[in-house]
């Protein structure tokens, strides 16, 4: 009986734990659709008539005009891909560094001129990490990988 | 289990660090986003920023930051701090509040389409602020601390104002003081019904400390719109220009404690809201009574101003359980000059005491303990001391009463009335028109005439009482009664008298134990303009006056009743007609040691009295007209005699009325000396014909199975000395 109350508190104060938890990033998106990426860690915004400043404990600032702003949302990752999954490309001759991380935006591995092909990445990924589903990145796009 | 609790501590405390929230500063107020619930936030054409359907101004956001800041939902945290105010919204909530700070001023209004229970916390303190709330969906309020002055008002001169018809809870947290001040003097459009206003149903709940100050003439210290309950906390109402509280629909106490003082009116009154009296419902489900219920708790309520009421209610006040001290020392409020209003510590449309202690004492001039059309009392304590004295208005005395009632039941209970005042009442009941010589009437106030102040002087002579109403009763039919105790000590005010019991109405009495004791002149014990029934119970009137007076007939059909007067007749009946006194199965032992020509039984003529039954009368005292050895009752049921040979009792003696072979009838004493010229005996089992002494011994009863003020019944005892001996008619 004990144990099964110890079991419930853990699973019902986890799954809260889960709702409150720290997003890493704020990302700012702009009227063309780039996005700005800021961790929120001491994050703080003040407006000034026609411009929004952003500053935190990562020593950034960055100042947006307001018309140029179209929204901005809590992110756990940079690039907030979390929210606009895509995939690898099926076949693919294209090859660079390839950056892989957890869904929770930690950086875990680093591979350098690997073939972007999907078949490729996963296959590294099972071999190196295991099945599960993590966040490649390279030159700059960041797609989602699930390897079973 | 210590391991448990400490992962589970741990578990929070590491939930607690990754709480994250977005918060968004417009002057004094703070939304407080959580970043999970957060979602897409909008911006608009540089102009607007919208989080969960909340538009904000970006000209008004003084700053937006992240901390790690845990918000509850559906939550709006006021703080006070002089001269300012902060808020805290949850964001949840955000889209459906308009907030406005002015200073220490808050002012927050629900949208309709708000369709959760918002909690408002309140802490701080300031000396000119307030908290203003609208809305139509129910919501808490929690007092955490907070003192609010309202100096300078914004939105009412209230220092809280809820202006929300539906269920408000104001929950005074626990280990908290708080304090709430309104404004003394606002301009007309700030003008406001109480200190502490709620439109709506307000449950005051939690254990804290309220202290509420009424500065304004015009306000009540605590107003409801509605019904209003009151639960564990402690409410100090400290002043009021009018009354403590005044709640709409019913006054429910459950617990908890109420101290009301300096306030101009009334310390509690409860009033119907609509036109339509619902009575006391189930669960007080949509009730709409205008009844105030006490229910538990303990109640201290003092008023000084004149005509106020400790409880009021033109409907129903209900004492179930708790403790209540009520203090009424106002005068007379002659505003209304032909409905004068009397200071009270209860006035109501009826009275029920089932339980509880109440203790009351009243010092207003002409107060009432008591004033309702209907009083019962099924239980419980009930302490009056009166000692207001008369005033005299539109040429009645108006005396003091400890209960005035046009109907009086105390089936059950403990009461004790003691009254000092000149011409001050112990119980006053019933109505009627009275007529005297030279015309003049009488009625309940209001009804035309108000009343004439008494009965006419000593023996009631003199006036006429006809359509009477209202009914008077101590005890039950089962036998069972209340424990009634009735002191009067105020000498006559002009034609008032300090009568300890008066009813208009018959008078019944089944079962109980009572004791009068009165002092002066006219203060007769119990009377009635008609008909007196002693059904059973023990009574014992110790009267300066009359101890019983009757316009009518009066019965001893059971119980034991012992009067004795030491300045007029024991018992007096003016019925003027046979049965005008009816011995029946009760015992009756009454003397008077005032001397000719008052009597022990007085009806006018021996002839009228009558034995129906077979109890026990034993009288004592001088022969006022048709008095003779000679005189006759007819068809008595059992042997009497008339002894008019002088008999001198005195104390320490214990007489025994006995059969010619010693079997006791009946013993008595008496507590002086007391001089008889007119004697009437008869007990169980006399026969006509038989011979009957009375001797006395020095030594007690010691085996009555009934002992009661000089009565001894069913006991074996014989007396030695012979003080008389006669034949049984």
């Amino acid at each position: 009986m004990k144990k099964l109350i110890v079991f419930i508190l853990a699973a019902t104060t986890l799954q809260a734990w889960a709702d409150d938890y720290a997003y890493q990033y704020l990302v700012l998106t702009d009227v063309q659709g780039n996005q700005t990426a800021m961790s929120t860690d001491g994050l703080k915004m003040t407006i000034d008539n026609v411009t929004l400043t952003i500053t935190n404990n990562e020593g950034a600032a960055k100042t947006f005009y307001l018309v140029s702003l179209a929204s901005m949302q809590f992110s756990e990752t940079a690039d907030n891909t979390t929210t606009a999954i895509e995939t690898l490309p099926t076949n693919s001759d294209k090859q660079g560094n390839l950056e892989v991380y957890n869904l929770s935006g930690i950086q875990i591995a680093t591979f350098d001129n690997v073939s972007l092909s999907q078949d490729r990445v996963s296959s590294l990924l099972k071999n190196t990490l295991g099945k599960g589903v993590y966040i490649v990145k390279q030159n700059g796009t960041t797609k989602k990988v699930t390897v079973r | 289990m210590k391991k448990i609790l400490s992962i589970i501590v741990a578990v929070m405390a590491f939930t607690a660090l990754h709480a994250q929230t977005l918060n968004v500063e417009v002057g004094s107020v703070i939304y407080q986003i959580p970043a999970a619930q957060a979602g897409e936030m909008v911006y608009q054409d540089g102009q607007t920023l919208t989080i969960i359907n909340k538009e904000y101004a970006l000209s008004d956001i003084s700053q937006m930051y992240i901390d790690n800041t845990e918000v509850t939902d559906n939550a709006v945290t006021l703080v006070y701090n002089g001269s300012s105010a902060q808020v805290f919204v949850a964001g949840n909530v955000a889209q459906y509040l308009t907030i406005s700070v002015s200073g220490a001023h808050v002012g927050i209004s629900q949208s309709s389409n708000l369709a959760q229970e918002i909690t408002y916390t309140l802490s701080g303190a300031t000396t000119d602020g307030e908290f203003y709330m609208e809305g139509n969906y129910k919501a808490a309020i929690e007092l955490a601390g907070v003192s609010i002055v309202n100096a300078n008002p914004v939105y009412s001169g209230a220092a809280v104002y809820i202006k929300n018809g539906k269920r408000i809870d104001i929950s005074v947290k626990k280990d908290t003081e708080n304090s709430l001040t309104d404004c003394a003097s606002p301009s007309s459009t700030m003008a406001h019904k109480a200190c502490l206003w709620v439109k709506g149903h307000a449950d005051f709940k939690g254990k804290g400390t309220l202290n509420v100050y009424c500065t304004n003439s015009d306000a009540h210290a605590i107003k409801t719109g509605e019904y209003m309950t009151l639960k564990n906390c402690n409410v100090n109402i400290l002043s009021a220009g009018k009354d403590g509280i005044h709640a709409n629909e019913y006054f429910l106490m459950q617990s908890g404690t109420l101290s009301v003082s300096g306030v101009g009116d009334d310390a509690v009154q409860a009033e119907l809201n609509g036109t339509t009296n619902t009575g006391q419902t189930a669960d007080h489900e949509e009730e709409d009574s205008g009844n105030i219920y006490i229910d538990g708790g303990t109640l201290t309520l003092t008023t000084t101003a004149n005509g106020a009421k400790g409880l009021k209610s033109d409907s129903t006040v209900i004492v179930n359980d708790g403790t209540l001290t009520i203090n009424a020392s106002g005068g007379v409020d002659t505003t209304d000059a032909s409905d004068p209003s009397y200071v009270a510590g209860i006035s109501a449309g009826k009275f029920v005491q089932n339980g509880g202690t109440i203790q009351m004492t009243v010092k207003g001039t002409s107060g009432r303990g008591v004033k309702a059309n209907d009083i019962e009392t099924n239980g419980g304590e009930l302490t009056i001391t009166n000692s207001a004295g008369a005033t005299t208005i539109n040429s009645d005395v108006k005396g003091a009463k400890g209960l005035k009632a046009l109907n009086i039941a105390l089936n059950a209970g403990t009461i004790t009335i003691t009254m000092s005042g000149a011409a001050g009442k112990g119980i006053r009941c019933g109505d009627g028109t009275q007529s005297t010589s030279g015309g003049g009437g009488g009625g309940w106030p209001g009804g035309g005439g108000g009343w004439p102040g008494g009965g006419g002087g000593p023996g009631g002579g003199g006036s006429t009482w006809t359509n009477i109403t209202g009914s008077y009763s101590q005890g039950k039919a089962d036998g069972t009664g209340p424990t009634l105790t009735v002191t009067t000590t105020g000498a006559a005010s002009s034609s008032s008298s300090a009568k300890a019991i008066k009813a208009i109405c018959d008078i019944h009495i089944y079962g109980g134990t009572t004791e009068v004791s009165t002092s002066k002149s006219g203060a007769e014990g119990l009377e009635s303009k008609q008909d007196i029934y002693i059904e059973g119970g023990q009574h014992y009137l110790k009267c300066y006056d009359d101890c019983i007076n009757s316009k009518g007939k009066i019965f001893f059909n059971g119980g034991v009743t012992v009067c004795y007067s030491n300045g007029n007749d024991a018992v007096d009946s003016n019925a003027g007609t046979a049965g005008a006194i009816t011995i029946g199965n009760g015992t009756v032992f009454a003397y008077t040691t005032k001397g000719a020509p008052e009597e022990g039984l007085d009806c006018d003529n021996n002839s009228y009295i009558r034995i129906t039954g077979t109890g026990i009368a034993i009288s004592a005292g001088a022969a006022q007209g048709g008095g003779s050895s000679s005189s006759t009752i007819s068809n008595a049921a059992q042997g009497y005699a008339f002894v008019t040979s002088n008999i001198s009792y005195a104390a320490n003696r214990y007489y025994t009325l006995a059969d010619a072979q010693g079997n006791n009838l009946v013993t008595y004493s008496f507590p002086t000396s007391c001089s008889s010229s007119l004697a009437l005996f008869t007990a169980t089992g006399m026969v006509k014909g038989s011979s009957y002494n009375v001797k006395y011994s020095t030594t007690a009863p010691t085996d009555a199975t009934t002992t009661w003020h000089g009565l001894y019944l069913g006991s074996t005892h014989q007396g030695t000395n012979s003080v008389v001996t006669f034949t049984a008619k």
